[in-house]
């Protein structure tokens, strides 16, 4: 299709890992699976609206798609993007996922890809396109999927914020993938492990590796390059020395300096988790 | 085994090229069952819940969120009636809520604490 475009993005359900929190918090309790990486081919927002026109004094661009609620008095799911945003190339119509049609889950036939921002934004089965002259203020934008305007979107746990403002983009995450948490691995013998790591579209500069739950760390060999809103895969040769338990961690960095927290923020909704996550592991 | 048949074919046609009816067919997605029950309880709200909850979400939903007390299920219960417009009508609210904070919420383990207490 004429100006076609493919980006290798990161989809993450705004609330990944909400079953971790701590104080918990309500809502589906996930743990790390609710995110996903893919290949999606389509055309740039920007082309569609450029050829439609945006007149002059246009502050956002709403969406909304095929799907409904069960029942008719359900909020109907219509997401908003700031004009600029909409505009800015990325933003993408989108009709396959790794060269293929989109599956009917993933939003076949068309749906928006937002990279870097929670999946939240990325409406499928995409059937209307409205320029607004002013902010969406539908339900799932002003009252739901919000976080707290505050540094990190953190509260102290329990405290309502004073402030909140619409969920975008993600925090930096790294996970390790290749060792399962309690498992057991042999002392002496070296190990390769394997992880994962992506932020919001500045781009991972590197990855740390540690053993002993934070004391040391160690640099990682990151993988491939597939694109600034990619998960970076890294690897670490690694070899247990002592029985007992370990911990294992992974720590991110971009290229503008962000990295993850040791210590976890918390929000009300539990959006946004990326504190250093562990592996606890045996060595025997 | 719930199924969803769907038309893919249709829109993407209209979507893609405008010529509608250029290749259709049928599909059929298959979601893993959902087998999860509310617990039976001898409380007026457990029929209710039955009746007004799995509308539109599986009981897995309920039954996983964290200890929580009756001011969330209350609040969860309105949220269902007034923002999602769940026909919940407003002589069961207060039933539903004495059912899930009993049954899952905090008062499960208040009353299971002090019936553990009583017998030690």
């Amino acid at each position: 299709m004429d100006g076609a475009v493919e980006i290798t993005a990161v989809n993450q359900c705004s609330g990944n890992s909400r079953g971790h929190f701590e104080p918990r918090v309500n809502g589906g309790q996930l743990s790390h699976g609710a995110m996903g990486n893919a290949r999606w081919r389509g055309i740039p927002l920007k082309l569609v609206l450029e050829k439609a026109g945006v007149a002059a004094g246009a502050r956002q661009v709403s969406f909304d798609g095929l799907d409904r609620g069960v029942l008719e008095s359900t909020p109907d799911f219509i997401k908003a993007l700031d004009i600029d945003h909409a505009l800015d190339g990325e933003v993408m119509l989108a009709y396959a996922m790794n060269g293929e049609d989109l599956p009917m889950l993933n939003g076949y036939p068309v749906r928006l890809v937002v990279p870097g921002y929670y999946g939240t934004c990325w409406v499928k089965h995409l059937s209307d396109i409205e320029v607004l002259k002013s902010d969406y203020t539908g339900f799932w934008m002003s009252t739901a999927y919000r976080v707290p305007l505050t540094p990190g979107n953190a509260v102290t746990p329990g405290q309502v914020p004073a402030k909140t403002g619409p969920i975008t983009r993600f925090t930096i995450r790294s996970f390790i993938t290749s060792v399962p948490d309690q498992s057991e691995v042999k002392a002496g013998r070296q190990l390769v492990v394997r992880g994962i790591a992506f932020d919001s579209g500045q781009g991972i500069r590197e990855v740390t590796f540690s053993a002993d739950g934070g004391r040391t760390w160690q640099e990682t060999v990151l993988g491939k390059d597939l694109g600034r809103y990619s998960f970076r895969e890294w690897t670490v040769a690694f070899t247990p020395q002592r029985t007992g338990p370990i911990e294992l961690l992974s720590r991110a960095f971009n290229r503008v300096g962000e990295t993850q927290p040791m210590t976890p923020l918390w929000n009300p909704a539990g959006y946004l988790r990326n504190v250093v996550e562990r592996v606890r592991v045996t060595v025997i | 085994m719930k199924i969803i048949r769907t038309l893919v074919g249709a829109c993407a046609a209209a979507w893609g090229t405008g010529l509608v009816g250029a290749w259709l067919q049928a599909t059929e997605i298959e979601l893993p069952p959902d087998t999860a029950r509310f617990e039976v309880a001898d409380l007026p709200g457990y029929s209710a819940a039955l009746t007004h909850c799995m509308t539109c979400h599986s009981v897995e939903y309920t039954r996983s969120q964290p200890p929580s007390p009756r001011t969330y299920w209350k609040a969860t219960v309105i949220k269902m009636q007034k923002t999602f417009g769940a026909p919940i009508p407003d002589a069961d609210v207060e039933s539903i809520v004495d059912y899930l904070a009993k049954t899952y919420g905090t008062e499960r383990m208040k009353s299971e604490t002090s019936a553990a207490n009583q017998k030690s």
